[in-house]
Formats: C-alpha cells, sequence, structure tokens
C-alpha cells in the first residue's frame, strides 16, 4: 500500500503538488483569519476586529470550502482512465475508494502543517492595517491560537475527504469499460441532482440579493458577496452544461470551414465541458468576487458621501491636523458675524443595546449645539432633546431587529468610565455619514474633529482670514463631505489588503487548474499533429480557447454579480442600478487575461515540443 | 551524394522512394542502428505490406518513410518531394496533404464526430472536402449512417474505418498503416484488409502496411521482409502458408 502510494505520488507529482499547494494557502486563510476571530472574541477591547473578522471569515471558509473540494475533484478527474484501468484489472470500488482517502490523507498532511504555520506567522502581520480603521490597544500581541487551527482542520479534512469521496463515485458508477472509454472525452451528462442544486442556490442567491430592497443600509449589503460567490458555485455546479450548450452553439456558428484552429477549439470546448468548465469556474469566482466586494465599497462611499452632501448645511466648516482644541472653539464662537456653529467631535465606547449580543466597541459622535448645523435626518424624536444629560441619538440600521426606538434606553461605557444607561430620544437615517451614535456635549470637551459655522455673508472674509490665523483648515462644506468621505480610506485600505489575499488565493487556484488542465492534454496534442497539425496550429487552437475561457470567465463573473450589486445600488443608493468600481472591474479582467495566457500557453509550448510529440 | 532528379521519378510511376535511409538511436554511449541503408521503390497504386519480427525495425521505417521521423542519412522522396531537408512544420502541412496514416489504435479525436474526424486533415489543411466525394468515401468505407456518432459509440473495427476513410479523404501519394488489423478479430480484420485492397484496385490509391501478420500480409501484392534493419528478400501476391514458412526461416537466421 505504501510503496504504491508513493509511486503514484511520484507519476502524479505536479497535480498533486498543485493541490497542496491550494490546501496549504487554505490553511493559511483559515487559520490567519480564525486567529483574529478567536482573539477578538476572548478581548473585549477587540470586539471591532470581530465584526470584521467574522463577515471576512464566512467568505473565506465559503471561498476555501469550494476551491478545495474542487481541486481535489479535478485533479482526480484528469486520472479517470488510470483508475479505470485499475478496476478493469480487478480493483474493487472500496480499493479505489481507500486509495483516494489515502492519497488526500497524505496530502493534507503534508499541506496542513505547512499552512497553518504560515497562516500563524503571517496574522501578525494584520495589526498595522486592522489599526487604520479599528482601535488595538498599544503593545497588543495576537496570542496562538489552538481554536482556529482545530476550526482549520475542521473545516479542510472533510471537505478534502468528501471531494475526493465524490470523485471517487463519479469513477465508480460508470461500468471500467464505459470509464476507459469515456475518460478520453466527457460525458456531457450531468446529473439531475446536480442541476437541481444548482437552482436552488441560484434561487437562493438572487434572494439574498435582494434583501437590500427590504432591509436599509449596510446591513441589506452585507448579503451581496454571499450571493455573488453562490452564483458562481450554481454556475460552477451548471458549468458542464452550460459550457457544452455556449460552445455548441459557437460551433454552429463558426461552421466547418473558418480555420482549422477555431473548428478545433470549440470543438474542444462541446468535448471536454466539463474540464472547460473547471478551468473557467475559479476565473469567474476571481471576477465576482473582487466585484462584488469592490462594488459594494464604492457604494458605501458613494452613499457615504450623499449622505453628507445632504446632511450639511453650514458655510463653512473647520478642521485641524491635531484636532480643534476647546479653547480654539470658544474663540471661534467669539469671532464677529458667525451666526451658529457647531462643533463636534469622536469617542471610542462600548455599548450594548441587546444584552443577548452583548457589549460592541463603536464610536460615538459628540455634537455641541441643540440645534445643529448638521442634518443626520431624524425619523423620530428630535435632536435638541440631547442637551438633556444621559441621552443618546441612535441610527436606524443600528435598532434594526432589536425591537427599541425612542424612549427606550442602552447601555453605554465610555472609556474608562463605568457602565451607564442612556436613553434614546432620537432615531436618525443617515448613520453612513454621521455615524451610528451621537450624543450631546458641552463646550468644555478637550478637542473637536470638526467645527460647523454659519456666518453672515459680509463677515466670512474677515472670519476666513481669522481662521487661517490660528493655523484651521476651512473648507466648505462640501470640500467637508469629501475629506470626509476620503478619511474612511482606512477602512477602505483593510478591506484592499483583505480582499487582495483571497483574490490571490483564488488566482493561484485558478492558474493551478488551467496550467494542470493543459499539461494532461499532452495525448491530445501528439495526436493532432500526427494527423497534420502544426504545431502553430495548435497553439492557435490552445489560443482561441483560452479566448474562450476568459470569455466565458468574465460573463458568468459579471452575471453572478449583477443581482448583488443591483441590490446594493438599491440598499445603498435608493436606486436599483448596480454599481461597479470601474477601475477594479478592468483591473479584474485584465488580471484574468493575463493568469489565463501565462499559464496555458506555457504549459501547451511545453506539451507540443517536438521532442514530446516523437515518443509514441 | 546521389543526384536527386535522379531520386524524384515522375508521379506516375513511384509513390515512396527510400535512398539508402539509416536511422540510428544513440543508446548509452553508442548507437543502436534501427534501419541500416536500406533503399527501396514502392510502385504507385501498389498495395505492399512490410513484415518482421519484433525490434525489426517496421515501424522505425514506417516513421521515415512517411516523414513523421526524419532520418539521420539517406533520403525519403514522397510524391516526388524529398522530405530530408523540410522543417518539422513544414514536413506537418506536407504530410497532411500527401500521407494518409492508418494507426493500430485507431487513434480518432474521441470529442470530434465520425465525419468531423473524418475530414479533419482538409480541416487542418484549410480546405473544404467535396461534398459528394466525402459521401462517397463514407459510403466505400461502410459508415454511411454513422457520421454524427462520437468514437466511444463505435465497435472497433467501425472505428478502423472512420480512421481509413480519414487517411484517404485528401487522396493522398501514399496511406501507410501500422498494424492495423491489430486488436481486431480475423473477419473485421479481413473486412478491413479488404477495403484497403478495394482502395488499391478501384482508387488507385499506393498503400503500406507494417504486420506481424501472415494473414494480413497474404492480401498485399508485395511482402517485403525486414530484419536488423535490413529488407531480406520479398515475395509477390504470397499465400500465408509462404510468408509464415519465410518469416520462420527469418527467426531462424537471428
Amino acid at each position: 500500500m505504501i510503496a504504491a502510494l508513493r509511486s503514484v505520488f511520484v507519476v502524479n507529482r505536479t497535480s498533486l503538488m498543485g493541490t497542496a499547494v491550494i490546501v496549504a494557502l487554505a490553511a493559511a486563510l483559515l487559520t490567519a483569519t480564525g486567529s483574529w476571530l478567536d482573539a477578538g472574541i476572548r478581548d473585549e477591547k477587540l470586539a471591532l476586529v470581530v465584526a470584521l473578522a467574522s463577515s471576512f471569515a464566512g467568505t473565506v471558509v465559503l471561498i476555501t470550502v469550494f476551491i478545495v473540494s474542487s481541486i481535489f475533484s479535478s485533479a482526480l478527474r484528469q486520472r479517470r482512465r488510470e483508475f479505470a484501468l485499475l478496476r478493469a484489472i480487478g480493483a474493487t470500488a472500496a480499493k479505489v475508494r481507500s486509495t483516494v482517502t489515502a492519497e488526500a490523507l497524505v496530502i493534507l498532511l503534508i499541506a496542513a502543517p505547512v499552512g497553518v504555520a504560515i497562516g500563524t506567522l503571517i496574522a501578525p502581520l494584520a495589526v498595522p492595517l486592522l489599526r487604520s480603521s479599528v482601535a488595538i490597544p498599544e503593545g497588543f500581541v495576537l496570542p496562538f491560537s489552538p481554536i482556529s487551527l482545530g476550526a482549520t482542520l475542521l473545516i479542510l479534512v472533510p471537505t478534502s475527504l468528501l471531494a475526493a469521496l465524490g470523485a471517487a463515485r463519479g469513477i465508480l458508477r460508470v461500468s471500467p469499460t464505459v470509464a476507459v472509454r469515456e475518460s478520453t472525452a466527457d460525458a456531457p451528462t450531468t446529473s439531475r441532482a446536480r442541476l437541481r442544486t444548482a437552482a436552488i442556490l441560484a434561487t437562493t442567491a438572487v434572494l439574498a440579493a435582494a434583501t437590500p430592497f427590504f432591509l436599509p443600509g449596510l446591513i441589506g449589503s452585507a448579503s451581496g458577496a454571499t450571493s455573488a460567490i453562490l452564483l458562481v458555485i450554481a454556475a460552477a455546479l451548471a458549468g458542464p452544461v452550460l459550457v457544452h450548450r455556449a460552445s455548441t452553439r459557437a460551433m454552429a456558428l463558426v461552421g466547418t470551414s473558418t480555420g482549422a484552429a477555431r473548428v478545433l477549439a470549440f470543438a474542444n470546448a462541446r468535448g471536454f465541458s466539463r474540464r472547460l468548465s473547471a478551468a473557467v469556474i475559479p476565473l469567474a469566482l476571481l471576477v465576482a468576487l473582487g466585484t462584488v466586494q469592490s462594488g459594494v465599497n464604492s457604494a458605501v462611499l458613494q452613499s457615504t458621501a450623499n449622505e453628507l452632501n445632504a446632511g450639511v448645511h453650514s458655510d463653512l466648516a473647520i478642521q485641524s491636523a491635531t484636532g480643534v482644541t476647546a479653547q480654539q472653539a470658544a474663540a471661534i464662537a467669539a469671532l464677529p458675524g458667525v451666526t451658529a456653529m457647531t462643533a463636534s467631535g469622536h469617542l471610542v465606547a462600548a455599548v450594548l443595546i441587546d444584552p443577548e449580543a452583548g457589549w460592541e466597541q463603536s464610536t460615538v459622535s459628540r455634537i455641541t449645539a441643540a440645534t445643529p448645523l448638521i442634518d443626520p435626518l431624524v425619523s423620530s424624536g428630535s435632536l435638541s432633546a440631547l442637551t438633556t444629560p444621559a441621552t443618546i441619538a441612535v441610527s436606524r440600521s443600528t435598532l434594526l431587529f432589536t425591537g427599541k426606538g425612542v424612549g427606550d434606553t442602552i447601555g453605554l461605557r465610555l472609556s474608562g468610565d463605568r457602565a451607564t444607561t442612556v436613553r434614546i430620544v432620537a432615531v436618525y437615517e443617515r448613520g453612513l455619514g454621521f455615524g451610528d451614535y451621537i450624543m450631546g456635549v458641552g463646550t468644555s470637551a478637550p478637542a473637536f474633529d470638526t467645527v460647523f459655522l454659519d456666518a453672515t455673508a459680509a463677515s466670512r472674509p474677515a472670519t476666513g482670514a481669522a481662521l487661517a490665523g490660528m493655523g484651521l483648515t476651512v473648507t466648505d462644506s462640501a470640500g467637508y463631505a469629501r475629506s470626509a468621505t476620503e478619511s474612511s480610506g482606512g477602512q477602505q485600505h483593510l478591506s484592499l489588503v483583505l480582499l487582495i489575499a483571497l483574490l490571490g488565493f483564488v488566482a493561484a487556484a485558478a492558474a493551478n487548474t488551467l496550467a494542470m488542465s493543459t499539461t494532461s492534454r499532452r495525448d491530445e496534442f501528439t495526436l493532432l499533429k500526427r494527423i497534420g497539425a502544426t504545431r502553430a496550429q495548435v497553439m492557435r487552437m490552445v489560443a482561441i480557447e483560452t479566448g474562450f475561457i476568459v470569455f466565458t470567465a468574465l460573463t458568468i463573473g459579471i452575471l453572478a454579480v449583477l443581482p448583488a450589486l443591483i441590490g446594493v445600488g438599491q440598499g445603498m443608493l435608493g436606486v436599483p442600478i448596480p454599481v461597479f468600481d470601474l477601475p477594479v472591474t478592468v483591473a479584474l479582467a485584465v488580471s484574468t487575461l493575463l493568469i489565463s495566457v501565462l499559464t496555458i500557453l506555457p504549459a501547451a509550448w511545453r506539451a507540443t515540443s517536438a521532442r514530446e510529440s516523437r515518443r509514441t | 551524394m546521389p543526384q536527386l532528379s535522379a531520386l524524384s521519378p515522375p508521379r506516375t510511376t513511384t509513390a515512396v522512394h527510400l535512398e539508402r535511409v539509416t536511422k540510428s538511436y544513440p543508446d548509452g554511449p553508442n548507437t543502436a542502428t534501427a534501419l541500416d541503408a536500406v533503399t527501396l521503390s514502392i510502385e504507385r497504386g501498389s498495395f505492399t505490406a512490410i513484415m518482421g519480427p519484433s525490434g525489426s525495425g517496421k515501424s522505425t521505417f514506417l516513421n521515415c518513410a512517411s516523414g513523421l521521423d526524419l532520418a539521420s542519412g539517406g533520403h525519403v522522396v514522397v510524391g516526388g518531394v524529398d522530405l530530408s531537408s523540410m522543417s518539422p512544420d513544414a514536413l506537418t502541412r506536407f504530410r497532411r496533404e500527401h500521407v494518409g496514416f492508418v494507426f493500430q489504435g485507431y487513434n480518432l479525436i474521441s470529442h470530434l464526430t465520425v465525419a468531423e474526424n473524418i475530414r479533419l486533415p482538409l480541416t487542418l489543411a484549410g480546405s473544404r472536402p467535396v461534398e459528394n466525394r466525402f459521401r462517397d468515401l463514407v459510403a466505400s468505407v461502410g459508415l454511411t449512417g454513422l457520421e454524427e456518432r462520437l468514437p466511444g459509440e463505435l465497435s472497433g473495427g467501425q472505428a478502423q474505418r472512420v480512421a481509413i476513410a480519414r487517411a484517404l479523404i485528401t487522396d493522398p501519394d501514399v496511406v501507410f498503416a501500422d498494424e492495423p488489423t491489430g486488436a481486431l478479430d480475423a473477419t473485421t480484420a479481413d473486412q478491413i484488409l479488404g477495403l484497403f485492397r478495394t482502395a488499391v484496385q478501384e482508387l488507385g490509391q499506393t498503400v503500406v502496411i507494417v504486420t506481424h501478420d501472415p494473414r494480413a500480409a497474404a492480401f498485399a501484392d508485395r511482402v517485403l521482409f525486414l530484419a536488423d534493419g535490413r529488407f531480406h528478400g520479398e515475395l509477390h501476391s504470397p499465400s500465408v502458408e509462404a510468408i509464415s514458412a519465410r518469416l520462420i526461416e527469418l527467426g531462424r537466421r537471428s
């Protein structure tokens, strides 16, 4: 058994190596995410990290499970002929299953520890990144997390084994003789159960995408990524049928006379629909994931900017790099011609809305005036009540599903203070632009972020000069909206880095699948050359197939995110029009093209080398 | 250096001509000679069988004579064209128009239909088959009605008919077949060999088969015996018994 395993590993080292690399990367991603999640749950100060990590973790789990299982099944599919021969010479079904299981376990045994080690090493590197959007205590050291290690194995081991056994089931379902024959071309039939699952997933995905039509704000839009990933998985299940149909149709259009390479390429797509869809799907996932995340981000930014533009009415907005001190604020208020002033600052606090959900870390805005120059669009209650001590205004999306409203109380713990109870006096809509919590504050607060100012038209030049003299930056309300939107860049930066980590993983899986499937076509290339195809023709054929792969991947990727982004457009901006981050989407399309071209063409070039083709 | 003009007889008489063709492979520090200065002419419209024990150089002969592989020395002339100095791609292009192949393992592209497989050499050459010719060819190899099947849905005999039709579709100067009946039962093998006969007699094709089966060789006009990389005599329209006797004799020599 061990000798047999060893020879299997020698013969199939490239495909097994690819699988091992993907498993290791998956383990690294899972461990790193898990470590932060674990740390966040243990340490209340890191509560915001939990919110971030858990939404990221959901995506990571979904993606790693999908990629790892598809890499196992496509690696095994390429060895169908080997298994068919094994069965033909008398290997029992149990023997095939145990071989497949043993191989999967060996890969896990080698790859998972490496991945876990890498994940543990890279997780602390996220500290400076997280610090840009979440408060992390000075000198914080991310503890080693045995739980995340266990969770990683708990996800990877069953996924790998189930995928391997699933592929073995496909191998065993057909009789050995049929298997030997079929192993050269893919049967276009896809089981009904597969198609039904695809339909159910697609429906779920579209429903998930529609949540913003019923739930406002970020909460409703959080389901966007899930929806897109589910749709890509549905496409993966229905993929062989989709690819088969697309290529048959393309074949009919192309006819039989317009260039050998083109005819062959489409015939290949038709004949190897499963192999091709295995190549298309990881790329589609890459496109979908990147597009949906960047689209949601840009919708959030746009919505924040809209709320700020609509909600800031003051003539001037005054800021300073070091914060506006209380003395400066008092001096500003005393300037001649100033008719109204609102100073606003923020505090980090822990909030308890639902005792079952526990304390959550959040940012609380504090404003000075009872009739402020900013308008968070109060839907019930009144901001003027904030002058009463122990009161607070809360955004509507924060209170969603909590059953709380004006007149109810929530727990609040300002930094260092004991827990207090505050009464909700107003509920407002513009939570993205103005934060989730607003409290009143006296002018005695140590520092403010921004001072909003109304001044008579005649006095404005003098006021501006005086403010500049105090070393303060003066803008109008539109300028403030711009800078405030940009300052949420820390969060943007973090989500971009996380996205790139995920995309890197998906891209590695896609490249691996493409290289693997091209290398396995050596016999086909050799045969074509024997019949009279030149190397140039074979390469052209592969190039056209690559074009087909890229085009299909982009189409599926973009189609998969449409429902989600339409939902997000509705939820964030109030219009059901999909929001795309165009530069990111274009970058994704270019990467898809580069990944495909750079992996397929060199592999095909090697597989068609004259030396190889003569060895028959 | 022999005069090339002398090696390029007009199309009417000689289909394939080999002039002192040598093929050697590196074998550790030495070189192993698989073909040793073989000279041979194959007449147009003839059916030739090359026989010999395993390791006699049959496959090497076929590969060199057909342009699948380049000889180490000497000249191979097919249809009046010297293959020796061609680039690999030029050779491929020449092969697909002037040389047909039938391999032992059928070698059909499994995801192309029967019709697509047969048309493949023309597709690769970028030309379109004349529909009548295609239909006649399919009918003459007995595949009418099976055009849209995939190779996986064919019997061994049917698959080999597809391979023969594919070899004939370009109306090549010569068709080479490597153990074309090696995987078939006797009855089916006879049908396939009969098909080659018909191609020679009715279409005027030139066919060269390589085989170790005396029954198969007996279908040919001329049987050449190869051993240790050299030809050792030939028989014309021989019986199975005469071929077997000759093979036994050859076996005793080596």
